[in-house]
């Protein structure tokens, strides 16, 4: 089992995910299905706060998957909140409060934590990638902080998603380095990505490639969070190349949405160390 | 005398010496009897002996000698001719019967007053009969006057019934479409009832009963069925042949949906405890079991096979551990986290993620009354009520349908005396009502709705757990719920939570 498929099933308390997709959302969807669904198999208590939409695609592939997600409702095992009308209730002019969010989304955990009994508590939210959307990126950041803190006091488990394209403007370093830092771990984007940027690496440098691979693995941007390495070339490519970059990942990014590879995320992670996990 | 005059007159005597449910006699102009026959003795007891001679007002009571009753009927019939009565008459034993007779005068060849010729019968048991369908029609029209009951009269006959004005007040029918005949009625009555009323109606009165009584459901003009107790009395001749039915119909749908309410609570109160206790007792057990392996699987090393052994346990123990967590749900055994909650605001938070969870072929409509009140309620409870509810209306819509989520502000002052509400404590609650226009249930599934592991769905695909849950979170809060349902008419899940002390 790749480390990204162990974090997903079975992450540890106070494991901090962030999973960062483009739409269409096939991705996170496997993702969020594997975490929620293996979660429930498991005898955990799972709190889902996502939009409708997503809502919908993440109780559809649990259903394929048998893992039951209308039994588990049923019992409240399973809980689901609108990531919304839950932001809604702790956002202050503009900013998230620290005591309103104690009392709406630290009691809905406080109150899993009581029903789950011995077995585990895990999270998925999505308030943080609605605020990221809105342009309001400083109270994303200031909501993960709030989230650490309930981590730090509950023991549970959490995994967040930001509506953030690996081959876009945003993804470099300056941009998400603040998302990482909030986060122990990033969900790696899978092995699609990897082999279109793999393609777009050679259309591009041709045979410069050979050349700067060393330097790649050598000089990746670490974070103190745990990266995978295809976001960890492209960070780089981003902040070393920055002549070649934007084609090389706009090919990239061509190369993967019209791959006819299903997409997984099971591929390596690379710690702060640059070793695979 | 003719010979022929004679044997006829001879005749005429042993045709009435053969008569014995009548008394013949005849009675002098004086007043006194005459002559007896065995009818005499078989109706007032009398023998010859005593009878002849003795004055025939000895027959009357005592209030009709005094009343000169005796010598007003002779007169009479002296006068004209015969004369008809019926009255109460005295047996040589005192005891009083109902008779019915005629004394009609016998003139001489002369067409002088010769005697008076008597006949009567004892009619007491008729007149029992027309007392009891007196008493029967006052009741009728008491009854008429009762606004419960809808009285009908049935002619065994002609197998027309009709029936009371207030038929129509209480099953919609208006008197222009009531049918007079038997089938109207017959055709009204719930096909699964049908064949064992009438077989039960058509026994009792081939038996010989003096009352039938039946339960069933008979079809309201709006469709809906009552569920009614029918009573009637059988009437019928001396000889026992049936005449007319009369009978008295009340709906009492409200009243047996209470008693059941009650009896179902008592049932689901006894399988909480059952689950309670199985439950608890499992659960320190799996406490146990579930530390001990995980103990044992740390001390193992990391490559150590063994640990898919101690790891399987633990799988299974942890679901143990779940089921056990389900049944103490139901067994309200539940942590709790009681808040002041808006209802209203509940609903509303949660709406978005509601459509998902119905999906694109069912329709959600939110009636959502202002000004309910908050409850005191645990937050997880209520949002797993609602879930459960709305999962349960998609599961009984699989070609689509419509869901309506309702609340509104309820108050019980504990005078009420319809159905289930009459079960409910006094005081203000908020309702939470989840419809749909699915499938229903048959009376059979919703007896057994609430109860823990009880499902219709194929093996494998549920738990029969959810309304289970439903029933203990809300039992736990302090509250009540009902389910109303027909096949093909959907259902309704009615929850009343109590309103907290403001």
């Amino acid at each position: 089992m790749t480390a990204a498929a162990q974090l997903l099933e079975s992450p540890q308390p106070n494991h901090h995910l962030v999973q960062l997709y483009a739409e269409p959302d096939e991705l996170l969807t496997v993702n969020v299905a594997r975490y929620v669904g293996e979660g429930l198999r498991q005898g955990d208590t799972v709190l889902v706060i996502a939009t409708a939409a997503h809502l919908e695609h993440f109780l559809r592939k649990l259903d394929l998957d048998g893992a039951c997600p209308t039994e588990a409702l049923r019992q409240a095992q399973l809980s689901v909140l609108d990531a919304e009308a839950t932001l809604n209730k702790f956002m202050v002019d503009g900013l998230p409060d620290w005591r309103r969010f104690e009392l709406s989304v630290g009691s809905s955990v406080a109150r899993l934590r009581a029903r789950a009994g011995n077995g585990s508590v895990r999270a998925y939210g999505e308030m943080v990638g609605l605020l990221w959307s809105a342009g309001q990126r400083d109270a994303a950041i200031m909501l993960e902080s709030y989230w650490n803190r309930l981590l730090g006091s509950q023991s549970f488990s959490l995994y967040c998603a930001y509506p953030i394209d690996i081959f876009g403007h945003d993804f470099q370093v300056a941009t998400v380095d603040a998302i990482f830092c909030a986060h122990s771990h990033l969900l790696p984007s899978g092995p699609q990505v990897e082999a279109a940027l793999e393609r777009a690496m050679k259309d591009v440098l041709g045979p410069r490639l050979e050349g700067l691979r060393p330097l790649i693995k050598a000089n990746y941007r670490p974070t103190w969070a745990t990266l995978p390495p295809v976001e960890a070339v492209i960070l780089w490519l981003r902040n070393n190349l920055r002549g070649s970059a934007d084609e090389i990942l706009t090919r990239a990014g061509r190369y993967y949405r019209s791959s006819s590879l299903p997409r997984s995320t099971y591929g390596e992670m690379l710690d702060a160390n640059g070793h695979g996990r | 005398m003719p010979t022929d005059m004679a044997g006829e007159l001879g005749w005429l005597r042993a045709l009435i010496e053969q008569v014995r449910d009548h008394a013949i006699f005849t009675i002098g102009p004086d007043g006194r009897n005459r002559t007896w026959s065995e009818g005499v003795h078989q109706v007032v007891g009398y023998t010859e002996a005593e009878f002849v001679g003795q004055h025939a007002s000895e027959l009357f009571t005592p209030e009709d000698r005094s009343a000169g009753v005796p010598e007003r009927e002779l007169a009479f019939a002296a006068e004209h001719g015969s004369a008809s009565d019926e009255r109460w008459l005295v047996r040589k034993d005192g005891t009083r019967f109902w008779a019915s007779g005629m004394t009609t005068r016998i003139n001489d060849a002369r067409g002088d007053l010769m005697a008076f010729a008597k006949i009567f019968r004892d009619l007491t048991v008729e007149k029992q009969f027309h007392d009891d369908l007196r008493g029967s029609e006052e009741r009728y029209r008491l009854a008429t006057g009762a606004a419960h009951e809808a009285i009908w009269d049935r002619d065994l006959n002609t197998s027309t019934m009709t029936w009371s004005d207030n038929f129509e007040q209480l099953f919609g029918y208006p008197p222009q479409d009531v049918g007079l005949d038997v089938a109207w009625w017959e055709q009204r009555i719930h096909p699964e009832d049908r064949v064992r009323v009438t077989n039960s109606l058509r026994e009792a009165v081939a038996n010989g009963a003096s009352r039938w009584e039946a339960d069933y459901r008979l079809r309201h003009r709006s469709g809906r069925y009552a569920l009614v107790e029918d009573r009637a009395y059988i009437m019928r001749s001396t000889d026992g042949t049936p005449l007319r039915m009369l009978g008295a119909m009340a709906e009492v749908t409200e009243r047996r949906r209470a008693e059941e309410g009650r009896r179902h609570a008592q049932r689901l109160e006894a399988l909480g405890r059952l689950a309670g206790g199985v439950a608890h007792e499992l659960n320190n057990m799996l406490t146990a079991i579930i530390g001990n392996t995980a103990y044992l699987d740390k001390s193992l090393s990391a490559g150590d096979e063994r640990r898919d052994f101690t790891r399987s346990v633990l799988k299974s123990a942890e679901r143990s551990a779940k089921l056990t967590r389900q049944l103490l749900a139901f067994a309200q055994r539940q942590m709790t986290q009681p808040v002041q909650l808006d209802l209203n605001t509940l609903v509303r938070e949660m709406e978005p993620i509601l459509q998902p969870l119905l999906g694109h072929r069912i329709a959600l409509d939110l009636r959502l009354a202002p000004q309910i009140g908050a409850v005191l309620a645990d937050r997880t409870h209520v949002e797993q009520v609602v879930v459960n509810l709305l999962l349960n209306a998609r599961d009984a819509m699989p070609v689509g349908g419509r869901v309506t989520l309702e609340t509104q502000p309820v108050h019980f002052d504990g005078s009420a005396s319809d159905g289930s509400s009459s079960l409910i404590e006094p005081g203000n609650y908020v309702l939470l009502a989840v419809s749909d226009t699915g499938t229903g249930m048959d009376a059979g599934t919703l007896e057994r709705a609430f109860e823990p592991f009880f499902t219709t769905k194929p093996f494998g695909e549920g738990t029969g757990l959810g309304l289970a849950a439903v029933y203990g979170a809300v039992k736990q809060q302090g509250g009540y719920v009902w389910a109303y349902s027909e096949p093909g008419c959907g259902t309704v899940v009615k929850v009343y939570f109590r309103q907290a002390a403001t």
